[in-house]
């Protein structure tokens, strides 16, 4: 990935996808962890809770100027990993929800889906990757 | 489709690397062009075409082509 993204490097180091999932997740950790342990009540709450949404905005700014600025192989390649990571993760869920209705399966939180989605991202990533090299 | 491009850029004594900056493209998109795992744009195809011989088809050539 460095390799190409090197190509065209006008951004902050910090504009950058991969610092912002950081962010992100960061987010998303502080806010589960303050909102068990703290149990913050009224209008705080709700800012707690939705801590993670600036980042992850930013976390998809950066995402979309990112791809913006790469190649046409590159488009090729982050396309068939989102492609991927959109159609397994549907067929995933349909599986999950069809074993939590058989309570074969405990329920499965929202907050496992966006974690599932990014992992199958970066598979398609690396599958589609090794494809042209 | 095939392509005579690792050729044409040996002749010249161009790197890769150095043929993707002139193309404006990575040399993972150079690679993958030269190795034929990958067909570039109609865009990117004219601008390899003008950079060696100016005709597309003395670069690039459909699979089952006659050329």
């Amino acid at each position: 990935m460095s390799e190409v993204s090197a190509c065209k490097v006008s951004a902050p180091w910090y504009v950058h996808p991969y610092f912002a999932a950081l962010l992100s997740a960061g987010g998303v950790i502080l806010s589960s962890l303050i909102l068990k342990r703290l149990e913050p009540a009224g209008l705080v709450r709700i800012a707690v809770a939705l801590m993670a949404v600036p980042p992850s905005a930013f976390m998809v700014w950066t995402f979309v100027r990112w791809v913006r600025e790469l190649d046409e192989l590159e488009h090729h390649i982050v396309f068939q990993a989102v492609s991927f990571a959109f159609v397994t993760a549907i067929v995933a869920m349909i599986g999950l929800e069809g074993l939590e209705k058989a309570q074969v399966l405990p329920k499965v939180g929202w907050d496992t889906a966006w974690v599932g989605m990014v992992f199958l991202y970066v598979t398609g990533y690396m599958w589609a990757r090794r494809r042209y090299r | 489709m095939r392509n005579r491009l690792r050729v044409l850029r040996a002749e010249r004594g161009w790197s890769q690397a150095e043929l993707a900056g002139r193309l404006g493209v990575s040399r993972q998109t150079v690679n993958a062009i030269e190795t034929e795992k990958y067909d570039p744009s109609l865009p990117l195809a004219f601008r390899i075409a003008h950079l060696f011989t100016g005709r597309i088809e003395d670069v690039f050539t459909p699979n089952g082509g006659e050329e």
